[in-house]
């Protein structure tokens, strides 16, 4: 079915309608949680990193009851094991005459899954997310099961803390669409949290969309159109974060140890569709590509010993590519 | 898409304006880099004509620079682009890119950026810039150019002595264009006017080329010695023939004699070649008819009456009748020197003359526009020798190309010592600087070439030596060694007596001389003082 004029602007109201209805109630934050939906639309997973208590959580939890989609939240823990994240075959008396086990979900099974403070888990553990996150089937024993679509992962860690955390590894970490850095509020901004939050009451949220509806803007937005010069643009950046790389800068080729796998071009071009929609354009543009690098590529530029012990950052190397390519 | 062409028009214009001021800023900042540096340059090195050439460059390189702006035109994806800069977030490239899709996204995505593309007004967002750097130092350099004309240099005076030697060079080529031009117009059909005419365009063009005054007196002379050759190439011819045919050098001391107006000598030589006519074997006679009558047809063309006088020369040879023949043969050197005398009225009456002297005029006024003190010939010969050089001998052969290097031998000749002067073998016309017509006065001996008395010397170094074969010019004296001469140091020498007077008895009558030596026109003032300055010294 070809998309049309309505679609997308339906599209775009719908996405104005979430946000706004989640900024009633998560005070501040407004590029992450833009980022976020444009992560849910697009189908991506979201890696989370900010203090605690910051309002991670809350935000997770309100995005799920906005969009009426089931949420589950893992707390991850040194101790937790994979069964405990994707579920295990138990003994089941109903099931007694006909078989021994019965397959009990983990909490996985859920359209979005909180996986809160995830670098605390076990890499054994951590990878009991990988299958997931990126094929949204999850195998326990000789059976596959199917993920409730649409299937997101949003994880949280916790950057200060790096006491008995285990760092996530680079092919989880390629996994996660966009990483997405939860900044401290302003003083306005936390005068309206304590407000919020502190009454025997809160208001309660309105049901904007549901699980199919945002499969539809997903659809909707991949076929937004995107200029061949835009799409170059868009590789060369990506190319560009390798220090390898013929269009790389010189602050890659000397603080950056790996660039952005294909993975993070995908992220890069459907979150710029997503955009270009909410921002009521019918194509996408070099604006939309800049602003969703950030988020998209952050987490897959691995800066070298000596870029990390100058203090520059993924972004710092993403802002360096950015200012040389236009 | 014309739609979105159209409305791309405006913003493709100011593009187009955008670039031409570019071009036209880089083009202004070139000419002045340019022009800085000439005006920078002639405070080291001679520039003639500055302010021209720093004009010239200047406006050719803000026309080459409008040219180029014609052709910045941007292009299609420059403006769109651009557009899309401009706040239609690619807009306008996806819309080009999508022009064929039909699918309802694309008409959506279409319709979308041509109104946006409307209700943007992109030529006012569109900001044409100027580049003030740019401008300011073009603006530095003009006015660094300006002030460097009026600093004083030693390089600014020579470069105004050339300019004037080029200036001159035109003048003097004009003035031997009029010339040719009333040659042409008393003698449209002669066949001789017509090679003079081709020897003056070839002399034009190169003085058109030449910026010096050497190179322009050279090129005078040449043509001068060119046009004296073009008069005596048939007399050449007839006495070679004459000569070959009757194996004796008579014909050409028989011309010579008539040259000289030397009746007695002519009576002698025609009796002389009425003998060796008579002496002549049958084989001879054969040889001497046919070459006679070769000559004859020649001429024919050029000079009929000469034609006649040989052929009937020839006939009566063939008859016996070796009186009239001889006669005939006399009758025909001289018509022939008539026709082709030391100037060229022959050929072309008061024009050639005028001519011949608006080449020498031209030679003179260029040399002494160069500043130099010069002293001319016909022929750019050394004039300079003073005839003073006592027993200076010179037997000169010129050689193939010689160098003319022994030629200088003429002055080791000169001067004032009572000594014979050795006189140099070599007559060469080569390379020598006297080729081009003057040299500098230096030396003591040549004092006394500023009597102008010109005609009277020796042309050893004369040009038409230049590459024939080998003539010789016999200079009476005694010969020596090439280029040296031989001094004895005047204490020791016996002295006559009454040889040696009291300068101060000479010095009144001398300085008379000088003063009025010094009064010709080619003698430049500065050169005038010194002659002043020496004689008042003295007393």
């Amino acid at each position: 079915m070809q998309v049309d004029k309505n679609d997308l602007d339906n599209m775009a109201e719908a996405f104005k309608k979430v946000e706004h209805e989640i900024s009633r109630h998560m005070i501040g934050q407004k590029s992450l949680i833009r980022q976020m939906i444009i992560a849910i639309i697009a189908g991506g997973n979201v890696l989370l990193e900010g203090v605690p208590g910051l309002g991670k959580t809350r935000l997770v939890k309100t995005i799920g009851q906005v969009l009426d989609l089931d949420f589950s939240r893992i707390q991850f823990t040194p101790d937790l094991m994979p069964a405990d994240v994707v579920g295990t075959n138990i003994i089941s008396r109903a099931s007694e005459k006909e078989g021994m086990f019965k397959f009990q979900p983990g909490p996985v099974f859920s359209n979005i899954v909180l996986a809160d403070e995830i670098n605390r888990a076990t890499p054994k553990t951590q990878s009991a997310l990988l299958e997931a996150m990126q094929e949204h089937t999850v195998t326990v024993g000789s059976s596959t099961y199917n993920l409730p679509e649409p299937y997101f992962v949003l994880a949280t860690q916790n950057p200060i803390e790096m006491e008995g955390t285990y760092p996530l590894p680079e092919a989880q970490m390629d996994r996660f669409m966009l990483k997405l850095n939860v900044i401290f509020p302003t003083i306005k901004e936390m005068k309206e949290i304590v407000n919020l939050t502190t009454k025997n009451k809160e208001e309660a949220l309105e049901k904007i969309a549901n699980g199919s509806q945002i499969i539809e803007m997903r659809r909707i937005s991949r076929e937004v159109p995107i200029a061949d010069p835009v799409l170059e643009y868009a590789i060369k950046l990506i190319m560009a974060t390798h220090p390898d790389n013929e269009f790389s800068t010189e602050t890659v080729k000397k603080y950056v140890r790996y660039g952005s796998s294909p993975r993070g071009a995908q992220a890069l071009i459907n979150g710029s569709r997503v955009m270009a929609v909410l921002e009521g354009r019918y194509n996408v543009a070099y604006d939309d590509i800049n602003a969703m690098a950030y988020p998209a590529l952050r987490h897959r530029i691995f800066i070298n010993f000596e870029g990390t012990s100058k203090g520059l950052t993924s972004d710092d190397a993403i802002e360096a590519i950015i200012k040389e390519l236009t | 898409m014309k739609d979105f062409k159209k409305a791309l028009r405006p913003l493709k214009t100011k593009i187009h304006i955008n670039n031409t001021i570019y071009c036209l800023t880089i083009g202004l900042l070139v000419a002045c880099s340019v022009s800085f540096a000439l005006s920078l340059a002639s405070l080291f090195v001679p520039v003639p004509f500055l302010s021209e050439t720093v004009i010239k460059a200047f406006a050719a390189i803000m026309i080459i620079s409008i040219v180029v702006s014609a052709f910045l035109s941007p292009g299609n994806n420059k403006v769109i682009n651009t557009a899309d800069s401009l706040g239609l977030k690619e807009r306008i490239v996806t819309a080009f890119q999508l022009k064929d899709d039909n699918s309802k996204l694309s008409q959506v995505q279409r319709t979308d950026a041509l109104n946006k593309l409307k209700t943007t007004q992109l030529d006012k967002l569109y900001v044409i810039r100027v580049e003030k750097r740019g401008l300011t130092a073009s603006l530095v350099m003009i006015i660094l150019t300006i002030s460097f004309f009026f600093i004083p240099s030693s390089t600014r005076d020579e470069a105004l002595k050339m300019e004037n030697v080029v200036k001159e060079i035109e003048k003097q080529a004009d003035n031997i264009e009029a010339e040719k031009s009333k040659l042409l117009e008393e003698n449209d059909d002669d066949m001789k006017i017509k090679e003079i005419e081709k020897e003056l365009d070839k002399l034009l063009e190169k003085l058109k080329k030449t910026k010096n005054e050497e190179e322009a007196l050279k090129e005078l002379s040449k043509a001068l010695h060119d046009l004296e050759k073009l008069k005596t190439d048939e007399k050449d011819k007839l006495l070679s023939r004459l000569e070959k045919g009757m194996e004796s050098n008579t014909p050409g001391q028989m011309a010579k004699a008539i040259e000289d107006n030397d009746t007695k000598e002519i009576a002698d030589k025609m009796e002389q070649l009425k003998n060796e006519l008579e002496k002549m074997n049958d084989g001879q006679r054969e040889e001497m008819i046919e070459q006679l009558k070769q000559a004859a047809n020649e001429v024919e063309d050029e000079d009929l009456d000469l034609s006649d006088d040989i052929k009937k020369a020839a006939d009566n040879i063939d008859k016996g009748n070796m009186q009239e023949a001889a006669e005939k043969l006399a009758e025909a050197l001289q018509n022939m020197q008539k026709s082709t005398g030391n100037n060229l009225s022959a050929a072309g009456g008061n024009g050639a003359e005028g001519l011949e002297s608006a080449i020498n005029a031209a030679r003179r006024s260029i040399a002494s526009a160069s500043g130099n003190n010069v002293m001319l010939s016909r022929y750019g010969s050394p004039e300079g020798q003073s005839k003073s050089g006592s027993a200076g001998n010179a037997r000169g052969q010129s050689g193939q190309g010689g160098q003319g290097g022994d030629g200088q031998s003429g002055q080791n000749g000169q001067g004032d010592t009572p000594m014979p002067g050795r006189g140099g073998s070599g007559a060469g016309d080569g390379a020598s600087d006297k080729d081009t017509g003057y040299f500098e006065e230096s030396g003591g001996g040549s004092r006394q070439a500023g009597e102008g008395e010109f005609a009277e010397y020796e042309e050893i170094y004369t040009p038409k030596r230049l590459g024939d074969g080998g003539e010789i010019t016999n200079i009476t004296g005694t010969a020596g060694e090439a280029g040296s001469s031989m001094w004895h140091d005047g204490a020791n020498t016996p002295v006559e007596s009454g040889s040696i007077v009291p300068y101060n008895q000479v010095l009144t009558q001398y300085k008379q001389e000088a003063f009025t030596s010094i009064e010709r026109a080619d003698i430049p003032p500065g050169m005038k003082e010194i002659v002043r300055d020496y004689f008042t010294g003295l007393e």
